[in-house]
């Protein structure tokens, strides 16, 4: 606590005396495309004669105030022409600049069109932005343009092998990323059991990873933060696009609903494949069943004058898988999941300096496993729905610092796995209760300039949570019942504070080469744990409680950040440690009681990861991509999991390698690679087997103390623009995924023959899921 | 739970659609041979132990050797009715044993008699006899394996087991020293079978197990059914392992259950009416009152899917110190319905 007071203090100080200093002026203003009207997130805003700038925020917003003078200020994005305006500071004042997209795109424009040093300059250590251009054009799996696949094709990010987009950041798991959209959490963020990332490419405007020294605005997971923002929608002009892939099909329209005052966006995806094959696969001996998915994004913004605007965004998504044996009364599944989230947020410039931002936030994720048979139906519910309100305050005393402090509460209900049965008109329910969950927040943090050479982003989040009624829990022994609490609504089984200091700090050590450090403190109050070796939808959130703590995890990293070529080859190397506690796994058992608590299954301990991650990319030019090497080990430790003896889990990944090539031929033609290497995924193996009633029962090894064959995989695609006169466009992009059809490991099974001789076989077999798979997909805009 | 991960399996098949598979060599170093242990208790009846060593996970073995490498013999048992007598167990071959405890063996390795569970014996056919019919229709080393088993039981004929008494195993073997503590729990038996025609399908009807449950009721059951016309062996039904947590259903009163029907594994049942008896099954239902630890054992053994995508390598939970098995006390009643 201590060491949190004196923290403020430094703050404190340090802003006393920047605000003490000497009387300066404001340039102030929001950055934009030219075209649409839409803000530029992380524009570079600089003046040219301190060589000293900023970026713009989230919302475009942009703030620089430095002493009386005449500056020439240059402002500058991906893809676009720069822009320089020669201003005479003496007094504030508010500068719009709107931004024209490049007719040609060339390497010495895209060196001034980007913030081509931003990875020396920035302090912010461990991060990766992702640009949706590269998400497109990267070869997919069945054409599926993907930003989870394509982070997972940089340092420090695994993937879960074949047949699953979750992310495994630095060790951790994929219920310890916060996944943020327009601010709202995404809690399953995976469609067709994780082979697609359920965010639409062409409903995204920027997408970060954050991999360590997580700013204190961020909080509630301990592993990563990804922060995506989707696009606001044209203030100018209508425009529709679109494309048609082998499995889905997505439609864009957006436009102004009052030009430059009001716009809406609206995309959609839906997948067809299930609506033609599965009339033909139902009707076989063995029927299965194509399960589909469709997802909409709805953004609509508003200026409410020159100080206030307000964005109202959507989500929603939904899986279907069926299944059903045909018949009247006969055996049917159905597996119904998927999200919704919808945020309302409201900008307000209180001046040049001081820039407040407020949402709401309404998160939704339902799970459901239903069955039928004859006159019974099943159904097991789970899911989680969350109430929030977020605000924050940037303040921009000089143009070295940026201050932000804000606050987070967010009200959780989570409905654990709730049983309803009706057998023979009679009903049945299991006795397990809803939860709830209060999750508050405070944080402030402070990026700034201490010298040329060194600059820190700082912060302290301060959190609180409280698991509470109004509902029953009951205490078992086994599985007997043997105690029964009960609380009302504002009764708490347990709660929590955390103190979460972070720092990020950047050494320079000439202009191409820094030196970075960060630092992070998280807690995580809500957990989802899996059963099986991949996530699934029927993964379950659960909240700390008197029996379950809060997760906590600390990270330091080191990094050497160098650009070679006037920025054209970007290197980097870091090493990163990090400390897991309250760390949660089922135990070796499965569920016993339907009316047991689900924590009742859990065991706890604590886990550690640690790796260096290798970045080489050329970023400009023709030929651009890049290679990216990961060594990293990460592993837990229960006391009731093999007798407290330390495993690897499964998100262990010894060698992660990843190679990307993009080369852009002509006007026409764009042929792209990607070529990963990842050591096996772990597997708990059976070592031994005996009889029980003439049936053979397995007996395992340590968890996780087996090694599947390693992955590896090239994929090759090419985008050919058929049609582009600047109001019309459309091209075809050809993807291979896997191009020399490698059979990589997605489980092993067991195969057990009896032959006529009486001998048993029992032999592993390796399923693989994926081969060579060629794809068209045909894209549009107009 | 292995319900959810077998909706989710026959769901992700679709997925399969793409895939293959091919046989692949684990480098495995095999674990420590433990002793395995399968012994009960039946109420009225005294006890039976088998006592065998796990094998190697991989490669092949032969059927009917198999039973004669793994049997574990001259091993000294004794059984100790808590609160009661202490008896030394003998070791037997399968065709001494007594015919109570022959009918529980070949019931829970699903062995099936010619003529039905007594049918046999009272037409005086002699064990070997209704093997023979039934290498017909089970695989014949099987019956070698069978045979070549040993057993070890109370040839005095002094410890029969009871409602409400736990029952202690002690094992000696190669100097190691196993025991287990069981239950034989109080009966909580059903009601009455009762049957509906089904509506679509009018040769089939659905078999209810009246049931009344009162509060606090936390009976663990393990009940599977036989067919007199194709088999007369014991099967769990089809979805659960036969296992049931009746705890769920505390305070609900006099309930209908459904029972659904067991399948051999030769068996391929029809989907669209799985579950469903056939007009003219002569279904007797055998429902066994088990302890936790008994629950938590065939529990385990049902739920283990394997380390896969969708399931998790469950490791079996046995009540045998220094070994692996159970030692388990069953409270058993028998009750028939013919559908008509």
């Amino acid at each position: 606590m201590r060491k949190c007071l004196l923290l403020i203090l430094i703050f404190g100080l340090i802003l006393t005396n920047q605000v003490k200093a000497q009387k300066q002026f404001t340039v102030s203003g929001y950055v934009k495309d030219a075209k649409s009207g839409e803000d530029l997130f992380a524009a570079n805003v600089y003046i040219k004669e301190l060589l000293k700038g900023t970026t713009t925020n989230v919302y475009g917003f942009y703030s620089l105030s430095t002493d009386p003078g005449t500056y020439t200020i240059v402002y500058s994005y991906l893809g676009t022409t720069e822009v320089e305006k020669i201003i005479t500071l003496d007094k504030d004042f508010t500068l719009n600049i709107e931004l024209s997209e490049n007719e040609v795109i060339t390497a010495e424009v895209m060196v001034t069109g980007r913030k081509a040093d931003r990875n020396i300059e920035d302090a912010q250590t461990s991060v990766i932005e992702l640009e949706m251009k590269t998400v497109k054009e990267l070869p997919a799996l069945l054409g599926e343009a993907d930003i989870f696949r394509t982070l997972q094709l940089k340092p420090g990010v695994a993937s879960a092998g074949e047949g699953n987009s979750g992310l495994y950041v630095r060790g951790g798991g994929p219920s310890q990323n916060l996944v943020l959209l327009d601010n709202a959490t995404v809690y399953n963020p995976g469609h067709l059991l994780g082979f697609f990332s359920v965010f639409n490419a062409d409903a995204i405007k920027s997408s970060t990873l954050i991999k360590g020294g997580i700013p204190a605005e961020y909080g509630g997971r301990i592993s990563s933060v990804l922060d995506m923002t989707m696009r606001e929608g044209n203030m100018k002009e209508y425009e529709f696009e679109g494309g048609i892939g082998a499995i889905s099909s997505r439609i864009t329209a957006q436009g102004p609903i009052i030009k430059d005052k009001a716009a809406f966006i609206v995309s959609g995806r839906f997948t067809y494949l299930s609506f033609l094959l599965n009339p033909i696969l139902e009707r076989q001996e063995n029927p299965v069943s194509i399960p589909w998915f469709f997802d909409v994004n709805a953004k609509m913004n508003f200026k409410m004058g020159e100080k206030d605007r307000l964005f109202i965004s959507s989500y929603f998504g939904r899986d279907r898988f069926s299944f059903s044996s045909g018949g009247d009364g006969g055996l049917s599944f159905e597996l119904p999941y998927g999200n919704a989230t919808t945020s309302v947020r409201w900008n307000h410039q209180f001046n040049g300096k001081l820039f407040m931002n407020n949402t709401f936030v309404f998160n939704d994720y339902v799970s459901k496993i239903s069955a039928g048979f004859q006159e019974n139906s099943f159904e097991l519910n789970s899911g989680i729905r969350d109430f929030g309100l977020k605000g924050s305050l940037e303040f921009f005393p000089r143009i070295t610092n940026k201050f932000k402090a804000g606050y987070e509460y967010v009200f959780h209900q989570f409905t654990p796995y709730i049983f309803e049965a009706n057998i023979q008109d009679e009903a049945f329910t299991s006795e397990i209760d809803v939860k709830y969950g209060h999750e508050f927040a405070l944080f402030i943090q402070d990026e700034i300039d201490i010298t040329t050479w060194l600059k820190i982003n700082a912060g302290l989040r301060g959190s609180l949570y409280a698991s509470t009624g109004p509902n029953e829990r009951v205490y078992f022994n086994g599985a007997v019942p043997v105690d029964t609490v009960q609380k009302g609504a504002f009764d708490s089984y347990a709660t929590y504070f955390g103190a979460e200091p972070r720092l990020n700090a950047r050494f320079k050590i000439d202009d191409k080469t820094s030196v970075k450090v960060g630092a992070n403190l998280n807690y995580q109050y809500i957990h989802s744990v899996s059963q099986s070796t991949t996530t699934l939808p029927t993964d379950l959130w659960v909240t700390s409680t008197d029996i379950v703590k809060p997760e906590i995890g600390a990270q330091v990293s080191l990094g050497l950040f160098r650009n070679f070529k006037n920025n054209m080859f970007e290197m980097s190397i870091e090493g990163y440690y990090k400390k897991l506690w309250n760390q949660i796994e089922y135990g070796d058992q499965p569920v016993v009681s339907a009316n047991e608590e689900i924590e009742d299954q859990f065991v706890f301990g604590e886990g550690q990861a640690y790796g260096a991650e290798f970045y080489a990319a050329k970023v400009l030019g023709k030929i651009t991509g890049w290679v990216g090497y990961t060594l990293a080990w990460t592993n837990r430790s229960f006391p009731d999991i093999d007798n407290g003896k330390t495993f690897y889990n499964r998100y262990d990944r010894r060698h992660d390698l990843s190679v990307v090539f993009q080369y852009d031929i002509n006007d026409r033609w764009n042929l792209n690679a990607t070529f990963v290497y990842g050591s096996g995924q772990t597997t708990t193996p059976v070592v031994n087997r005996y009889l029980i009633s003439g049936e053979i029962v397995n007996e395992y090894g340590d968890r996780n103390s087996f090694r599947l064959p390693a992955y590896h995989r090239m994929d090759i695609g090419a985008s050919y623009i058929l049609k582009d006169n600047g109001k019309r466009y459309s091209d075809l992009n050809f993807s291979v995924y896997n191009l020399y059809s490698r059979q990589n490991p997605y489980f092993i099974f067991d195969d057990v023959n009896f032959s006529d001789n009486g001998d048993i076989a029992i032999q592993a077999r390796q399923v693989s899921l994926f081969p060579i798979l060629p794809t068209i997909t045909w894209n549009f805009k107009y | 739970m292995r319900n959810l991960l077998f909706a989710i399996s026959i769901l992700m098949s679709s997925a399969l659609v793409f895939s293959c598979e091919k046989e692949i060599i684990l480098d495995i170093s095999p674990g420590e041979i433990d002793f395995v242990v399968e012994a009960w208790i039946y109420n009225g009846s005294g006890p039976l132990v088998t006592l065998s060593k796990q094998f190697s996970g991989y490669g092949t073995f032969n059927q009917a050797t198999l039973a004669d490498s793994l049997t574990v013999r001259d091993a000294a048992i004794t059984v100790n009715a808590i609160g009661g007598n202490v008896v030394q167990l003998v070791q037997q071959s399968l065709f001494d044993l007594p015919s109570d405890l022959l009918d529980q063996f070949l019931d829970a390795n699903r062995i099936p008699r010619f003529f039905g569970q007594f049918a046999g014996q009272l037409a005086g056919f002699t064990l070997e006899q209704q093997l023979a019919f039934a290498e017909d229709v089970q695989d014949s080393t099987f019956i070698q394996y069978v045979n070549s088993l040993n057993f070890y039981i109370d040839t005095t004929n002094t410890l029969i087991g009871m409602g409400g008494i736990a029952y202690e195993l002690n094992i000696e073997v190669d100097g190691k020293q196993l025991n287990a503590l069981t239950t034989i729990p109080v009966k909580q038996d059903i009601n009455f079978l009762s049957y509906t025609m089904s509506a679509d399908y009018p040769n089939y009807a659905e078999v209810n197990v009246n049931l009344t449950v009162p509060n606090n009721f936390d009976a663990f059951v393990l009940l599977s059914n036989r067919r007199s016309d194709t088999t007369a062996f014991y099967i769990p039904d089809y979805f659960d392992g036969g296992l049931s947590d009746n705890g769920i259903y505390a305070g609900s009163g006099t309930i209908d259950l459904p029972l659904l029907r067991g399948y051999a594994d030769n068996e391929n049942p029809e989907l669209s009416v799985i579950g469903l008896f056939e007009v003219g099954d002569e279904i007797t239902l055998k429902w066994q009152n088990i302890d936790e630890a008994t629950y938590n054992f065939w529990f385990s053994v049902f739920n283990d899917g394997g380390d896969t995508p969708f399931s998790s390598a469950t490791k079996i939970q046995s009540n045998l110190n220094g070994g692996i098995g159970i030692w388990a006390g069953y409270n058993t009643s028998y009750t028939t319905i013919t559908i008509q």
